[in-house]
Parts: C-alpha cells; sequence; structure tokens
C-alpha cells in the first residue's frame, strides 16, 4: 500500500477487504441521495405544479462528486457573434431586481459582467423567479441561458450588446445576507451625489469584497503587470533574478527602522532592503541581478504612501566605465514599462479611471535627466529659498514635479548628482567635486519612487566614508569585507511596487495599490 | 508680537497689492515673497485664450506681429532686469521710425496696416514708459518686503525654546526691564525692535507708492482699463529678485554663463524643417547640448531616424550655454516653444519659434537695421499665414509673390541664407509647393538644396 493508509473507526489500519466494502457504503448512499430529491421534487410540482422543476435549486456541496463534461462560457466570450446559442455561465450575482413575472440579474465575472434576465414562460415559472431574486448578492451561480442581442446598449454592463435568457439558475455558493459593504457602493467614485461610497477602513477590513470591484481588479492586474515587464525587460537585458534572505543578522544601514524578531536564543532582524545581498551578488560574477521581494520598514510615518511591508523591485548592475550606463538601463526599463502598461493595460486603466479619475501618465523618451543643482535653480526661481546642498523636502519635491511637468510635459524623471551629505556613506561621491555624488533620484507625479547610485567598492575608502558619518564600523565589517576579494564598479537601485503602480494610476493612497497592506496601525486582514 | 507682525505684514501686503493692480510687478514680487509660489506657478501671465486669438487669428498681420513683439520680451525674460526693459523702449521707438518711413511707399494697403500698426506700436510704448518709471521707486520697497519676510521667519524660529517664549507672553512682559541682562534675550528685543522701524520704514515708502499711483475707489475704471491694456504688454517681470543674468549689452544671455533651456514641441507627422536648420546653426554659434525625445502621446509612431535627430556627442550640461530640447509630441497649433514656463505661455507657430531662435543666434537681429529686419518679418509671416496654414489658392499666390520678390537675386535678403529664407523654404517644402514652381523660385530652391544650412533638413525629406 502507498503512504497513506486509511485508518478504521477504531484505529487500525483498514485491510482491502474492509475499504472496499466502505466505498460501496458510501456509493450506495449517494444514489439513494439522488435518488431522493427527484421524488421530492415530484411532490412539489404536484403541490404547485412547477413547469421549471430541476431547473433551478441549491446545488449539493461540492466534493468534486462528478466531472461534468460541459463547457462553462466566460463572460468575457459572450459577444453578438454567438447569438442564438445555449450556453453555461458561472459567476457571481452582482445584482438583482425582480418585478413579478419578470427578474433582470447581472452576473459578474472578474471584471466582466451581464445581464440575465429570467421572464416567465414555459421553461420559467413563477417558483424560479421567485428563487432567483432570493439568491443573495454576491452568491455563485450557474446560469443556462440563451445569447440574445438588445437593441440598446446596456449602458451598467460590460458586454453591452449580449443579454442572456436564462432557462437553469444554480447556486454554487451562497453567500450570506448580510454583506459588510455592497460592491456596488465601493466601487462608486467618491463625492458622486448622494449615494453611499465605502470608507478606506471599511474597505481594508473587509479587503476579500472589496478586492472584488472592477477598480480592485484592475490595479492588481496592472500591478502584476509592472512586475512582469520588470522582469521581462531586465531579462532581456542579461540580468538574472536572484533571492536574497528576509531575516538577516544585522541591520545593513546602520540599523535604524528595522523590526527585531527572535531568532531562537538570539535576536534578528527583518530585511529593510535587499541592498547587500544584490551588492554581494554582483561581486559574486552575477554581473547583472534583480530580485522582487518583500522589504520591511519599522517606520512609524502613517501618510499616504508608506507601508511597513511593501514589494520592493531592486536592480543592481556592474558597469564598465560609468555610472551613467546603469542610469539609462533604469531610464530605459521605466520607459519600458510605462509603455507596456500603455498597450496592454489600456482598458485597466480607463476603469481605474472610472473610480479615480486621473490624467494619464506622460513620459519621455529617452527619460528626462536633471542634474540636482538645476533642479534646486528651478525651485530657486519658483520663489523657494533653500541651499544649494540642502535635501529636497516633500513639498519642494511635489513643485519641482510640477515645474518639471509644466516644462517638459512629463511625469517622470530623473534627478542626478545628489549632494553627498544627503547620502548614505557607500555613495561613491563625484570625482571632480566631492560636493556632489554619483547619486540619482527618480520621481513619478513629483514623488520619488527610486532612489539610487554608484556604490563605494573599495573596502579601503568605504571604512573612510563610514567613519566620516560616524558609523560603527564593527557593525558594518560583513558590509565591508565583502568587497575586499575584487569588487567591480556597480550601480543599482530599488523602486517600491505598489508606490509605482499608485503613481502610474495616480491614484492617492498606497493601501489601494497593496493586496493586503500593512502599516503602522494595521496588521490584518 | 506674532499676531502684530502678521498684522503688519497683511496690511503691506493689501497695500501691495492695490498698488500692483496697476503695477503687475509689485504683485510678482509679493508672490515671492509669499509662502505659497504654487499658486503662481499655474497661473500663465497671460490667458490660454489670448494666446490663442494671438497666434491664431490669421490673415491679421499687425496681431501676429504684436506677439512677436510679446516674444521680443519672452526673449528677454531669461535676462530680465530692469535695464534690460530700458532698451526696450528706445528699441520700439526706432521700430515706429522704421514704420514710419514706410508710410511714406506708395502703396495704399500697406499704409492701412502700417497706421494700424503705428497705434499699436504707440499703445505699446506708453505702457513701456510706465513702467520704466516703476523699478527705481519700487525695488527699496521690494528688498524691504523680502527682508522683512526673512527676518519674521528667524524670529519664529527662535521662540520654541521656552525661555524667549515666556519672554513673549503677556504676564511677563512687565519684567522685561529685569531680564535685559539676559544677553540673547536682549538681543532678540533689539531684532525685533528692528523689525519694527523697518516695517515702518516699508509702509511709509508703500503709502508713499500709493500716492504716487494715485490708488483711491475714483480711479479704479482707470484701472481697470490700463490692466485690460496691460494684458497686451509683455509678461509681468518676476525675475527680478532672482536677479544678475546678465545685465545688458547684444547677448544678454550669455554673460552670465547661465543655461538656456528650451524645450520645443514637435509634431512628427509635420516637421518644422527651419527650426530643426536653425538648431543646426545654434549649434556652431555656441555651446550646445541638443537632446530629442519622444513624448508618451506619439510613443511607438516616431521613426528611428526622427528619434536620433538631434544629438550632441559629449558634450556636458554644465559646459553648455544652450540647452535643446526637442520633443516629439502631439502639438495642437503647431510647434510649440517653452523656456520658463511660470514666466510664460508657450509660444506657439513654426516661424515663431523661428524668430526666438534667430534672435538667440543674433540678439540685435531687428535693432541694427530696422527696416530690413521689417521686410523679413513680412516673409516670415508671408510664410506662416500663407504658405503654412494657407489655402492651394493663398499658397499658390504666396509663391508667386516670393517669385517676383526674389527676382534675379539667389537669396531672398542679402548676400547669404537668412532666416527669411530658412523659414520660406520650410513652408515651401512643407506645404508642397516645391514641385513646378515659377522659375525664380526654382533656382533659389536649387540654391538652397546646394547650400550647407539645409543638409540636414534635405535629407529628412527624402
Amino acid at each position: 500500500m502507498s503512504g497513506e493508509e486509511a485508518i478504521g473507526p477504531d484505529g487500525v489500519p483498514l485491510s482491502k477487504k474492509a475499504l472496499k466494502k466502505q466505498q460501496k457504503e458510501a456509493e450506495k448512499a449517494a444514489k439513494k441521495a439522488l435518488h431522493k430529491k427527484p421524488n421530492e421534487g415530484e411532490k412539489e410540482e404536484q403541490e404547485q405544479e412547477d413547469l421549471s422543476k430541476g431547473h433551478y435549486g441549491v446545488l449539493p456541496l461540492n466534493q468534486s462528486q462528478e466531472r461534468i463534461q460541459r463547457r462553462l462560457y466566460k463572460v468575457s466570450e459572450l459577444v453578438p457573434g454567438i447569438a442564438g446559442q445555449k450556453v453555461w455561465v458561472r459567476g457571481r450575482l452582482h445584482t438583482c431586481r425582480s418585478k413579478g413575472k419578470q427578474c433582470f440579474f447581472v452576473i459578474r465575472q472578474q471584471k466582466w459582467t451581464i445581464q440575465v434576465m429570467a421572464a416567465q414562460s414555459e421553461v420559467v415559472s413563477k417558483q424560479m423567479i421567485k428563487f432567483i431574486s432570493g439568491i443573495t448578492a454576491e452568491s455563485i451561480i450557474d446560469v443556462e441561458g440563451v445569447v440574445q442581442t438588445v437593441s440598446q446598449k446596456i449602458q451598467s454592463c460590460t458586454q453591452q450588446d449580449v443579454e442572456l435568457h436564462a432557462h437553469q439558475v444554480w447556486v454554487v455558493s451562497a453567500a450570506e445576507p448580510r454583506l459588510p459593504l455592497l460592491i456596488e457602493d465601493a466601487s462608486r467614485p467618491e463625492g458622486e451625489g448622494e449615494l453611499a461610497t465605502v470608507n478606506q477602513d471599511t474597505r481594508l477590513d473587509n479587503r476579500v469584497l472589496d478586492l472584488r470591484t472592477l477598480t480592485s481588479q484592475s490595479i492588481f492586474r496592472l500591478e502584476a503587470g509592472v512586475c512582469r515587464l520588470f522582469r521581462d525587460y531586465l531579462t532581456s537585458k542579461g540580468f538574472v533574478e536572484i533571492h536574497t534572505p528576509k531575516i538577516i543578522s544585522a541591520a545593513s544601514e546602520g540599523g535604524a527602522n528595522v523590526f527585531e524578531v527572535t531568532y531562537f536564543k538570539s535576536k534578528a532582524y527583518m530585511a529593510q532592503s535587499p541592498q547587500l545581498y544584490k551588492q554581494m551578488a554582483v561581486c559574486a560574477e552575477f554581473d547583472k541581478v534583480f530580485t522582487v521581494g518583500s522589504v520591511f520598514r519599522a517606520e512609524d510615518s502613517n501618510t499616504h504612501r508608506h507601508l511597513t511591508e511593501f514589494i520592493g523591485l531592486d536592480l543592481e548592475m556592474a558597469f564598465n566605465y560609468h555610472y551613467h550606463e546603469v542610469l539609462e538601463v533604469i531610464g530605459d526599463m521605466f520607459v519600458n514599462i510605462f509603455k507596456g502598461l500603455q498597450e496592454q493595460y489600456a482598458e485597466e486603466i480607463s476603469l481605474v479611471n472610472k473610480q479615480f479619475p486621473a490624467e494619464p501618465f506622460k513620459f519621455l523618451e529617452p527619460s528626462l535627466i536633471l542634474n540636482y543643482k538645476d533642479g534646486v535653480e528651478m525651485l530657486k526661481q519658483a520663489g523657494i529659498e533653500m541651499g544649494d546642498e540642502e535635501d529636497l523636502s516633500t513639498p519642494n519635491e511635489k513643485l519641482l514635479g510640477r515645474l518639471v511637468k509644466a516644462k517638459y510635459d512629463t511625469d517622470f524623471f530623473i534627478l542626478d548628482k545628489f549632494p553627498l551629505a544627503v547620502r548614505p556613506f557607500y555613495t561613491m561621491p563625484d570625482p571632480q567635486n566631492p560636493k556632489w555624488s554619483n547619486s540619482y533620484d527618480m520621481f513619478m507625479r513629483g514623488e520619488e519612487i527610486l532612489s539610487g547610485a554608484q556604490r563605494v567598492h573599495d573596502p579601503e575608502f568605504l571604512i573612510k566614508r563610514a567613519q566620516v558619518h560616524k558609523i560603527d564600523l564593527d557593525k558594518i565589517k560583513g558590509y565591508i569585507d565583502s568587497f575586499r576579494y575584487g569588487a567591480p564598479p556597480h550601480a543599482g537601485g530599488g523602486i517600491g511596487l505598489e508606490r509605482v503602480t499608485m503613481l502610474y494610476l495616480g491614484l492617492d493612497n498606497i493601501r489601494k495599490t497593496s493586496l493586503f497592506p500593512r502599516d503602522p496601525k494595521r496588521l490584518t486582514p | 508680537m506674532g499676531n502684530i507682525l502678521s498684522r503688519c505684514a497683511q496690511n503691506v501686503r493689501h497695500a501691495l497689492r492695490t498698488c500692483s493692480k496697476k503695477h503687475p510687478e509689485d504683485e510678482a514680487m509679493l508672490s515671492t515673497c509669499d509662502s505659497e509660489p504654487l499658486d503662481k506657478c499655474q497661473e500663465p501671465m497671460f490667458g490660454p485664450a489670448m494666446t490663442n486669438t494671438l497666434s491664431r487669428s490669421g490673415s491679421q498681420s499687425s496681431l501676429v506681429r504684436l506677439q512677436d513683439k510679446m516674444e521680443t520680451v519672452n526673449c528677454k525674460i531669461v535676462s530680465t532686469t530692469p535695464k534690460a526693459r530700458l532698451k526696450l523702449h528706445p528699441h520700439i521707438s526706432n521700430k515706429l521710425d522704421g514704420y514710419s518711413s514706410l508710410v511714406s511707399s506708395p502703396e495704399a494697403d500697406v499704409d492701412h496696416v502700417v497706421a494700424k500698426e503705428k497705434t499699436l506700436v504707440d499703445r505699446e510704448s506708453q505702457t513701456y514708459s510706465e513702467e520704466l518709471a516703476g523699478p527705481e521707486t519700487k525695488s527699496p520697497a521690494a528688498i524691504l518686503s523680502k527682508e522683512y519676510i526673512v527676518r519674521t521667519y528667524s524670529i519664529q524660529n527662535a521662540t520654541p525654546s521656552p525661555a524667549t517664549q515666556a519672554k513673549f507672553s503677556p504676564v511677563h512682559e512687565a519684567t522685561r526691564k529685569d531680564s535685559t541682562a539676559n544677553t540673547p534675550i536682549a538681543n532678540l528685543e533689539k531684532r525685533h525692535d528692528d523689525v519694527l522701524k523697518r516695517l515702518e520704514q516699508l509702509q511709509s515708502s508703500v503709502s508713499k507708492l500709493g500716492e504716487k499711483y494715485q490708488v483711491s475707489k475714483a480711479t479704479e475704471p482707470a484701472i481697470q482699463a490700463k490692466v485690460l491694456e496691460g494684458t497686451r504688454k509683455p509678461p509681468p517681470v518676476t525675475s527680478q529678485l532672482i536677479g544678475s543674468r546678465g545685465t545688458s549689452g547684444s547677448k544678454p544671455m550669455f554673460i552670465s554663463g547661465s543655461v538656456v533651456d528650451l524645450v520645443i514641441n514637435v509634431d512628427p507627422s509635420k516637421i518644422p524643417l527651419s527650426l530643426i536648420i536653425l538648431c543646426e546653426r545654434l549649434s556652431e554659434q555656441y555651446t550646445v547640448l541638443k537632446s530629442t525625445y519622444s513624448h508618451s502621446s506619439v510613443s511607438g509612431t516616431v521613426p528611428d531616424r526622427l528619434q536620433n535627430l538631434l544629438t550632441s556627442n559629449g558634450i556636458k550640461r554644465g559646459d553648455s550655454q544652450v540647452v535643446i530640447n526637442f520633443v516629439w509630441k502631439k502639438v495642437a497649433y503647431g510647434p510649440e516653444l517653452i523656456v520658463d514656463p511660470t514666466r510664460q505661455t508657450p509660444i506657439q507657430g513654426e516661424v515663431n519659434v523661428a524668430r526666438y531662435l534667430a534672435r538667440l543666434l543674433n540678439p540685435s537681429w531687428d535693432q541694427d537695421d530696422i527696416v530690413r529686419a521689417t521686410q523679413q518679418d513680412e516673409l516670415l509671416d508671408l510664410a506662416q499665414l500663407q504658405i503654412l496654414e494657407g489655402n492651394t489658392k493663398e499658397r499658390a499666390a504666396a509663391v508667386k509673390s516670393l517669385n517676383s520678390l526674389l527676382g534675379k537675386k539667389t537669396w531672398l535678403d542679402g548676400e547669404s541664407p537668412n532666416i527669411a529664407d530658412i523659414c520660406c523654404w520650410s513652408a515651401v517644402q512643407q506645404s508642397g509647393q516645391a514641385s513646378g514652381p515659377p522659375a525664380n523660385v526654382k533656382k533659389w530652391l536649387t540654391s538652397c538644396s546646394q547650400h550647407k544650412f539645409f543638409e540636414t533638413a534635405l535629407s529628412l525629406l527624402s
């Protein structure tokens, strides 16, 4: 016998014979149940003369009893081309309204919807209509019906040219009658008339329902697209995908903002960036690497753009002569992602914009690269008082975004050559002027999405830089040592997936683009 | 204390604002002081409708000429200093002279246009001279107001320390004298007095200004009329506080070594050949960082040869005098030029952008020989209004007049091709008038195609 032995009621493994016996009994019971049902149906028919007996009802719990050879059409496949055909469709009951002898309901399947009509006739009884109108919203139902073209477009559905005339309706899985939020309410643009909308916390508390809205469906499809385009582009450029550990022994960047966890008898930390590991991978002769994975930040910031856990898209690349080689790859990568989204996700973008209107994302190809100095100059001309080597504050960052947008009409740009003083110790200083550094930030709609730099790859110089920043050398010994056995000049950067999605779509809160967001105040669901 | 200051500040702002109804510069100064510069950026200096009427209003060449003048000022904005504007004044009167000399020419219709022109220019020069009175008297106020703001901040910054906070609370007011022994507080007090003194000075100078410009309810309609008129004059000069970008002279832009950063938006389906030629000429004269972009509005439709049209090898941004960003983009009203969006609306139309570039090439283009410049302007208008935007009839007529104008000459004007040749050639090529032209035009086209200026542009045609 194979690994799994059936156990009898007395705890002793059953013999082959006993097993067979048990199986037979089960089959018998199933047959009995099957016979019983039609009998009951007959009784009902006799009492109420139900014409549609056996054409509606609640299906028994699916335990994979039988594999029915039946094609289930997708809602998206129901087009005028197959008008007149009888089809089976499975989906969720989105809305339902009945008027005595007629019943209209909408079946939703992911982002597609179709209107179904059940009217009293020789196949559809009054009882059946009553049954349909009693099905709770969000239940999963099977419907058999005939595809019919309609004279007037159905504005409220994605399949506007056809509707389904139901012959059979079965409930596969019923939803509770009281929903914590209505999908319709959750899909409504805010500030539209007096109709109800759902606030963010209610949405997040009932994320399973909230994610069913067309908008959420579109957002996460697009987010998947960002990730796929990121992978595709970098893979085509010879990058290798790596996976870095998320439990680390010491904080890589000095120690702030890390979560502490118990690690058997000692302490460990949640990785706040895969940087050290991707740099080590580059030193380990992988040349160009990228990684997609969770990143943890113990920052107690409750803003629209901070999460404590998010998906980092990180890349690191050895270059030949100048870090601009890397900058161009990253810039080109973004252009490719934006173009890919524009081409492949036009429908999703427009669906999201219906609920959360935003201007389409604009960009230049190749990406616009400005020097930090020029950016500061632009801000000064706009009346901002700031020093040349001062870091950009959030409002200034936004203002600069608007100034750049006004002039170059692009929502994406790169700011190069940041002041050395405002960057971490491992940033390579500018060769001509130690005031500046070989580092860059990238912005979408005036918000920073990527921060990167050429890294110092010489251990001695790294020690010198760390001392300038007054960093405890013991804590970063491992980091420094990884450059002792020959390290290529390299540069890289990291992006937050949620932030890119949010800004591309022009959404106002990062929680909308995180499946189950984690912030200082939310750990569930 | 803070209350008093902010109230004073409000009074000052209010007073300045009333003044500035007449003189937008003050408004501009104010907003540079205000903590919310964002609003400023959003407001274009002319309403968008205005630009549209100007750039679209077809046959009225006078309007186009007016726009041309605004452009002159746009040119100067980059360098804007009071002096630069002072320069403008004689220039306009020069132009006036130029026009009057034209008035004596026999053609009647020219007469008509010129007369109209003259009144316009008259009116403009009036506004200019008014403006000229401005800067000297106003600048101290501006400086003061700026200083005042800075000082307020520094005091506010100082307050968080508990000792100083106590100082300002009314209960401790009486004990002020006793605590003067405490030096930092005494210092602060001195500064406080200083600030108040300066505020008084500021207030008096503001009220003087108010008197000077007779700000009162009675003159309200008059002011409004002026404001209306004001919309025709160049945009208010906001960069005064930003300061010393070039002073005067024929090449104001490059004196301080700061970069002129141009964005030219161009539709890939209608390549403005003249601009490409002029950009190339610019890079012969200056260190130019050229880059070509394609905007997401035309993404994927721009052929590679256009994508890499203008590139410059190895020129660093820091070393360049001019930065040209050529952007392939969907544009509604022809090519667009943006230098500084916070102080201008885009300059629209191929010929208008060409005028700007020509002035970069030769800043005194329309100041040295005013008559000749006017004639060239005429040709540029012909290229824009009749050839580029005209119907078949107008185009044919324009080519005919080019033919008669050319006569036996090789170039339209002078010994070598200039902006008039470049723009007319570009217009003729783009509008499909290059096939089967009259004899003189044909000869001119041939000499153009043999001249080195036109090489790159020609290669785009094939």
